[in-house]
């Protein structure tokens, strides 16, 4: 019995992290020229919990290499810098978008079409990760 | 002693009332006049009075044709700064310059001849063949430039434009800082304004129209 309890309040325990507490909102790619070996990815993530989340990165099948970035502008120069860590605030929403935060893909293991459906998983610091598709859209003027 | 009369006779009812509507007349038509003439006071992207001259430069495009001041002659031109290993800002901005594009030819006024350049600050990695398949796909009729680093240079220096490269772990993928403006040169191949980024399409297309009535 005691086995059952300690056993069932591990279980419990897991799934009181509530993974409907991140969602990932609009994700998408801007559909790049043809031999383009650089794309960018934008979403919204919107944090329901009471506390803050933190993502410590990106995945995806698709892309050898993924890094978030923040996009610049200062004195008229663009620059881009890595972020380690994308931190969105309790019952607060993040937004990657174009000329702010973007995910940088790298190393595409195929040639991404317009219209697909990428998988990427987001990955929290507390080890949830989370499941989303992006879609590949013609790019538009923001 | 007299009393010293009035320096100003009274003037006669009629007169002061056709000198009031004379003035009141003048004044409307001044402010007519005026509501309707453009100043760079009208346009938001920083216009440069007297537009500035340039030196000779020898670049190529991603056709291989010759690219130097000649090519500026004639049009004007929509000029932007970038390399094709950007995810952000140069796919985004070459996709404002297609939108500005399609609403500069859209209104009928607008008579004037224009081109979209896209100069590389990554000739390294930016040959003519790579732009070739980057730069049309934003618009057919878009150019992309290229050259060897020193002659890149001589066209970035003199326009102020800043590069600079960022080496990271892999060597393969450096990131290069770079001036964000959009530049627009006119048809005697002159700068004549810079829009800053954030570039808006529709703000764009409408301070060229007003830069044509300049």
């Amino acid at each position: 019995m005691k086995t059952f309890v300690i056993i069932f309040m591990v279980l419990l325990a897991f799934t009181s992290h509530a993974d409907t507490s991140i969602k990932v909102v609009d994700p998408w790619i801007p559909a790049a020229p043809p031999g383009a070996s650089v794309f960018a990815g934008y979403l919204s993530l919107n944090n329901t919990a009471a506390e803050d989340i933190v993502i410590t990165g990106f995945s995806s099948p698709r892309f050898g290499r993924i890094e978030m970035h923040r996009t610049v502008v200062e004195h008229g120069m663009a620059t881009m810098t890595k972020q380690s860590i994308l931190l969105i605030p309790a019952r607060d929403s993040l937004k990657l978008e174009p000329q702010g935060l973007h995910l940088m893909l790298m190393k595409p293991t195929q040639p991404v079409a317009l219209g697909e459906e990428i998988p990427f998983s987001a990955h929290a610091d507390d080890g949830r990760t989370i499941s989303f598709e992006a879609v590949v859209k013609t790019p538009t003027a923001p | 002693m007299s009393e010293s009369t009035p320096a100003i006779r009274t003037f006669p009812a009629p007169l002061v009332i056709v000198l009031t509507l004379a003035l009141a007349a003048g004044l409307a038509l001044g402010f007519w006049v005026q509501s309707g003439r453009i100043t760079t006071a009208d346009i938001k992207a920083t216009v440069l009075t007297p537009p500035r001259e340039l030196t000779g430069f020898e670049l190529i495009t991603h056709l291989g044709s010759p690219f130097n001041l000649d090519s500026l002659k004639g049009k004007w031109s929509f000029v932007f700064f970038g390399y094709t290993h950007c995810p952000d800002v140069c796919p985004t901005t070459l996709a404002t310059l297609a939108q500005v594009d399609k609403e500069i030819n859209r209104t009928k006024d607008n008579d004037q001849a224009t081109q979209v350049v896209f100069v590389s600050v990554d000739p390294e990695r930016d040959t003519p063949e790579t732009l070739s398949q980057y730069v049309p796909y934003f618009n057919p009729a878009f150019i992309g430039v290229t050259g060897n680093p020193t002659d890149i240079e001589e066209l970035t220096r003199q326009l102020g434009i800043l590069h600079m490269r960022v080496d990271r772990d892999d060597s393969k993928y450096y990131l290069v800082d770079h001036t964000a403006s959009i530049l627009l040169f006119n048809p005697r191949g002159q700068l004549r304004a810079l829009f800053g980024a954030p570039h808006k399409a529709s703000e764009i297309a409408q301070d060229f129209s007003n830069l044509l009535k300049i």
